[in-house]
């Protein structure tokens, strides 16, 4: 098998596998809301940075149905979104945005080895710094959404109501 | 301007008008029935187009993407909202089932007549009863979603 699908297949086992060991059983839900906030967000970014021609897919998992890769851009990010945001320490907003500089680093460097080393990714008009922000704005407006959804408990009930 | 663009831009405004209708104290339900929703119909929307079986030959980003962006990113999870906000939990198993028919026929009866007279969609290997199928089994999934969703959510809030 062709070197890009092996590193594809990859990402999925090692996708799943921090999924199980790493997600404590009580915030599960919570990791799930963040990576659904966070997909919906990739999937339009990624279609305007294709439409623009800054950024190509080469090898995909659809490759005549759509441009995009769905791997990284609608499994791997949105989860390490959802890492990010039940592993986010309750400090000052300092430590805060450090602590999500760290987190978007190391989504940047995944991303860098892939387009270096493989054709799944590939910048054309695009630079890393460029990931670095656009991924900092996604993180940060998934997190927005995310507090504002658990502000408060008692803005709950009536979703219980009609799904109990 | 083409009608299907014209269509188009007509459905935009429907569903953005939609949203509206939303009960304000069910916002969260409805946020997690929409992303909860887009997420299968991204992957199913990709798998009908890369196996030939449905085309959308006007549609938006349609350089990059072969699937239809509106229907999959918007419409459909727009309706899903709506379909878990206002679903009749205390009614009887019978009041349910129609509560079903009559949202999976309402979203069938419309794509036929598009499938028909405009080239919005394109039905090559398909039929609308798998559409009406497809939307039966999804609003299902959606629906068992956000109960287990909920379910645990407001108690792990403790």
């Amino acid at each position: 098998m062709e070197f890009n699908y092996i590193i594809l297949i990859t990402i999925w086992i090692i996708g799943v596998a921090l999924f199980i060991t790493f997600t404590p059983k009580h915030k599960k839900r919570r990791l799930i809301l963040a990576f659904l906030i966070c997909q919906a967000f990739t999937w339009l970014s990624d279609l305007l940075l294709l439409n623009f021609n800054l950024i190509a897919f080469p090898v995909r998992e659809f490759p005549s149905a759509t441009d995009m890769l769905v791997t990284t851009d609608y499994f791997l990010y949105p989860l390490l979104c959802g890492f990010y945001i039940i592993y986010e320490p309750e400090q000052r907003l300092f430590v805060r945005f450090i602590y999500l500089s760290a987190c978007i680093s190391t989504l940047v460097f995944i991303d860098i080895m892939i387009s270096k080393f493989t054709d799944l990714i590939e910048y054309l008009n695009y630079d890393w710094y460029w990931t670095w922000l656009l991924f900092l704005c996604i993180f940060a407006i998934t997190n927005i959404i995310y507090q504002w959804f658990f502000r408060s408990k008692l803005l709950l009930e009536a979703e219980k109501r009609i799904t109990q | 301007m083409i009608v299907e663009w014209k269509i188009l831009i007509f459905v935009w405004t429907l569903t953005v008008a939609l949203l509206f209708i939303i009960p304000k104290d069910k916002k969260r339900l409805a946020l997690v029935a929409f992303l909860f929703k887009q997420v299968i119909t991204l992957l199913i929307g990709l798998v009908v187009v890369e196996f030939n079986l449905i085309s959308y030959p006007v549609r938006l980003f349609s350089e990059v993407n072969r699937a239809s962006f509106t229907y999959e990113f918007l419409v459909y999870p727009v309706i899903c909202s709506v379909f878990i906000v206002f679903y009749p939990n205390y009614r009887s198993y019978l009041y349910k089932l129609g509560y079903y028919f009559a949202f999976c026929t309402a979203l069938t009866v419309p794509e036929i007549f598009l499938e028909k007279y405009t080239d919005l969609i394109n039905y090559i290997h398909w039929s609308w009863y798998w559409t009406w199928i497809t939307l039966f089994i999804t609003f299902m999934l959606s629906r068992q979603f956000c109960v287990w969703f909920f379910r645990d959510i407001s108690k792990n809030m403790e």
